[in-house]
């Protein structure tokens, strides 16, 4: 049974690069545009995985990770962040709000495979 | 996720499907404190497993553990899935440390 | 799909860093012991390097390369963090920094000075000759990770923290992510992994790993396989088949060799008890046998490594699950109580051949009762070194000097005690620490030593093992913890408290009298832990202290499922067990003797005045008592004390069951046991006998003398 990852992005092309990769690797993917939409969108049917971009409109990065880990369903998700921001803090409040891991921007189809390999198997 | 039937001499036939991971870990538990509480003999069937992780693995454990130390046997029915003798290995438990090699919960079926 | 490389991010990031790595190299040179700054330090150097690999900065990504190799070495603890080091690792920093500048456009980088770090770190290395190897191999451009011919192996401890598993963490898909790396042996650690399904938080991680991974790659590609739970994990790596342990003509290394250089043991412990190590130092208790087992792993490995045709004669060291452990001393207990009875038995039937066989199964017991318990039980001391750290880390932090001095480390008791004693002991020692002991201006102003003095200490009272903190600190101001817990509403204010009393609101939830919030303490958690642990211990915290002079908080134990040698006596039918190990001889008390003392409770063993207390009348024993009784002479608390009962049938080795709610109040007791026919004796605490007699009446002939 195939696994399902939502991706979270403002940018499409990131959400097109990224659904790419993971579909060529084998794995379902459901986009979600900012924050906010992606909340509606897992609420209503849950994921293996989340993937998301920190800086977006509507409802950021950081509060969906928050968001999500308070859903019994997402408790234990994998949630892994993006991150082009000068890295120590903004990696520190994501942690402390729950994601599992980090993704720096600009990254290769290779890393990003590796770091799903890593947290979701 | 379990299906636990006790018929009336007291032997317990629970039976676990898909994932035997940490979100149903509390289920799981539940299930094996009921299995304490009302069964005197436990058949563990793991056929339908599909997924199982550490904390899975932990639970199954300390229930070993916990009903054998109770005086409740504790019996593989059936196979042992590949899903969870894979994570079994990976996760270096050789056969269920609470007992010897002969009866341990995974080198058992 | 290609990616616009936006190398902005790479700079803005590596210069963050560089300012880190500065800041963190500065602090470093002040305390140059602190793990937490190197670990900073080394993970700067490490992020630099990857993501300027990845952004194509490759010189910058090899120099830092070639620095946080030498750097590694110093943070395992192989060469000393000096100034030189220091140095030059902050010359590297710059020079990194010229790299990016020129990167950016600015002048190029002095190439020769980049030379120049590197060799003037290689120097600092251990085997280093002078000879430039290093120099000549990075001139090469090959990373020296991969100069090392060959595989090597590494010891990975991995300890996932209880809530690794609340961020998504599956640590399973980590140890596969090791496979790839390379040939893992894993040795799954399950002890703390509840045996009851009460007691287990399903969602909590109790599992931790030693791997032994041989691999083609480096220590760092080890460390980006935690790279996400470095907060989330305890992790350390070595290599554990340096150049030196496999050089051809070198012997073994030895197990106990490995032992220490793990950690696991102390090197003075390991002078006392050369041969056969691996048994001795588990059967003594100075290691435990998973961490023996792991070592003979490593040992097992290196030999493998060499190819060695020597095959060990046996192995020395089985890993047995502590449950099976635990059912072991419960059967041991079973049988002690059968054989009780067989001795009953036998007596009884007067029968030659059944007390021949009846004697046989009391010394194979007695041995197998001793073997059994010697397994389980632990010597503190490994607990108390641990301390050794703590209070010299945290007397640094908090400005104050303090020695700690411990007494009493051979003292044995039951392993899991011992694991469970870790968490309350910590906790009062830093209250000591933070609260007890002042300043060095503040003890010279009060006519004390400027050293603080800490000490800790471990002594069996009967069925009891007795662990002191003592400190000579300020003490305890029973006004003040009053007017606190008046305050925090958790005492009325017009309660009537002995200092004794006042003392243990200490233990109260939240309380803290400590004027200002500092790292160490006084965050009003940690004592009211401390209850609890011993409360589920089934012990008991007594605390005194003087204002001035200092606190003493003693910790009194029951050594769980302990076996002791109790002497049996008898009072009308009531029977007691007394604690063999403290009684010294018996003696009788006629009526003549009695009246000689004109009814004071002395009696004159050869020549010495000795007190006694009638069990009898302590107890209310219906009944009168025979022409001629018994005194049981005993020490206690460095004194010798009689205990008069009616008749003293013998030695009685006893399985202690604990005593229920209706006891508890019962000081005087320390535990009940079954006798061969099922009669319930209650096992005497004499110390606490003693005390409360002398509380009681002040027995008046000198039993203070």
């Amino acid at each position: 049974m195939a696994k399902t990852i939502m991706t979270v992005d403002d940018s499409s092309s990131v959400r097109q690069m990224v659904g790419l990769t993971l579909k060529g690797a084998g794995y379902n993917v459901v986009e979600g545009v900012d924050g906010q939409d992606a909340l509606n969108k897992l609420k209503a049917n849950p994921v293996d995985m989340v993937i998301t971009d920190l800086n977006m409109p509507n409802m950021d990065g950081i509060t969906l990770i928050r968001e999500l880990r308070a859903l019994p369903a997402f408790k234990f998700t994998p949630i892994v962040m993006l991150t082009t921001e000068s890295q120590a803090n903004r990696k520190a409040d994501g942690k402390s709000a729950g994601a599992t891991g980090w993704i720096v921007k600009p990254f290769k189809p290779a890393q990003l495979l590796g770091v799903i390999k890593k947290v979701l198997g | 996720m379990y299906d636990l039937v006790i018929d009336d001499t007291g032997t317990g036939k629970l039976t676990l499907k898909g994932d035997l991971t940490i979100q149903h870990v509390q289920e799981l538990k539940q299930s094996f404190q009921d299995v304490a509480s009302q069964a005197k003999e436990l058949h563990l069937k793991f056929t339908d497993v599909e997924r199982a992780d550490l904390a899975g693995l932990q639970i199954l454990c300390t229930a070993h553990r916990s009903l054998v130390k109770g005086g409740i046997p504790v019996i593989i029915a059936g196979k042992v899935p590949a899903a969870l003798r894979e994570a079994s290995d990976a996760a270096g438990f050789k056969g269920c440390v609470s007992d010897d090699d002969q009866s341990g919960l995974w080198t058992g079926g | 799909m290609a990616v616009e490389i936006d190398t902005s991010a790479f700079t803005e990031e590596a210069y963050e860093l560089l300012s880190e790595l500065e800041d963190s190299l500065l602090e470093l040179e002040e305390s140059p012991e602190d793990q937490e700054l190197i670990g900073r330090v080394f993970r700067a150097m490490h992020t630099i390097k990857g993501s300027g690999a990845m952004f194509g900065f490759d010189d910058v990504a090899e120099f830092t390369h070639n620095v946080e190799t030498v750097f590694d070495l110093a943070r395992n603890g192989t060469i000393p963090i000096t100034k030189d080091l220091i140095d030059l690792t902050l010359g590297a920093r710059d020079q990194i920094r010229a790299m990016l500048d020129a990167a950016a456009g600015g002048n190029a980088a002095d190439g020769a000075n980049a030379a120049r770090i590197i060799a003037g770190l290689r120097a600092l290395t251990p085997g280093a000759d002078g000879s430039p190897p290093a120099a000549a191999k990075s001139a090469a451009g090959k990373p020296a990770e991969k100069e090392d011919a060959g595989p090597h192996t590494f010891r990975i401890r991995f300890k996932p923290h209880g809530d690794i598993f609340a961020n998504g963490t599956n640590p399973i898909l980590l140890l596969d992510e090791l496979r790839e790396l390379g040939d893992v042996r894993l040795i799954p650690f399950l002890d703390d992994l509840p045996h009851s399904l009460a007691e287990i938080d399903p969602e909590r991680c109790y599992v931790s790993w030693e791997i032994f991974l041989t691999t083609e790659q480096g220590e760092n590609a080890i460390q980006d396989v935690f790279i996400f739970v470095e907060d989330e994990c305890d992790l350390n790596v070595r290599m554990v088949d340096r150049s030196e342990a496999l050089a051809e003509d070198g012997p073994d290394k030895r197990l106990g060799d490995i032992l220490v250089e793990r950690g696991d043991v102390d090197p003075e412990v390991l002078e006392e008890v050369m041969q056969p190590l691996g048994e001795r130092l588990v059967r003594s208790g100075l290691v435990n046998k998973g961490k023996v087992e792991a070592a003979l792993t490593e040992q097992q490995i290196i030999k493998e490594k060499r190819e060695s045709k020597k095959q060990q004669a046996a192995a020395q060291s089985v890993k047995v699950p502590s449950d099976k452990l635990d059912h072991l001393v419960d059967l041991v207990g079973e049988l002690v109580t059968v054989q009780a009875r067989l001795n009953q038995t036998s007596a009884t039937l007067n029968d030659h051949d059944l007390q021949l066989i009846a004697e046989e199964v009391e010394r194979l017991t007695g041995e197998l009762r001793d073997n059994t318990m010697s397994i389980r039980m632990l010597a503190i001391g490994s607990t108390f070194n641990k301390f050794k750290r703590l209070v010299r880390d945290l007397s640094k932090e908090l400005g104050k000097q303090i020695e700690m001095t411990t007494a009493g480390a051979e003292t044995e008791l039951d392993k899991t005690v011992i694991d469970q004693l870790n968490d309350p002991l910590i906790h009062i020692i830093r209250n000591s620490i933070d609260h007890g002991i002042e300043p060095p201006d503040g003890r010279s102003a009060a006519g004390k030593p400027s050293v603080g003095r800490i000490h800790l200490s471990a002594e069996h009272s009967g069925a009891n093992v007795l662990i002191k903190v003592t400190d000579d600190g300020r003490g305890l101001d029973a006004e003040k913890l009053k007017r606190k817990a008046i305050e925090k509403g958790q005492l009325a204010p017009d309660a009537e408290l002995t200092d004794k009393e006042a003392f243990q609101l200490i233990f109260g939830a939240g309380f803290s009298t400590a004027e200002k919030i500092t790292n160490v303490s006084g965050r009003g958690v940690g004592m009211d832990v401390v209850r609890k642990s011993i409360d589920a211990l089934r012990g008991a915290i007594d605390v005194q202290s003087e204002l001035g002079q200092g606190t003493t908080i003693t910790l009194k134990l029951p050594l769980t499922l302990a076996i002791i040698e109790g002497l049996l006596v008898k009072i009308q039918s009531e029977f007691f067990v007394l604690p063999l190990a403290a009684v010294e001889e018996c003696v009788e008390l006629t009526r003549e003797d009695v009246s000689a003392t004109h009814g004071r409770h002395v009696i004159n063993v050869r020549g010495s005045i000795v007190p006694y207390i009638r069990i009898r009348d302590r107890f209310e024993v219906e009944g009168d008592p025979p022409e001629v009784e018994q005194i049981v002479i005993a020490e206690v608390d460095e004194k010798r004390v009689g205990f008069v009962v009616d008749d003293v049938i013998g030695q009685h080795q006893t399985v202690i069951k604990g005593l229920g709610k209706t006891f508890q109040n019962s000081e005087e007791f320390s535990g009940a046991t079954i006798l061969g026919d099922g009669t319930v004796a209650l096992i005497l605490d004499l110390q606490k006998m003693v005390r409360f007699v002398e509380d009681q009446e002040h027995v008046e002939a000198g039993i203070s003398g």
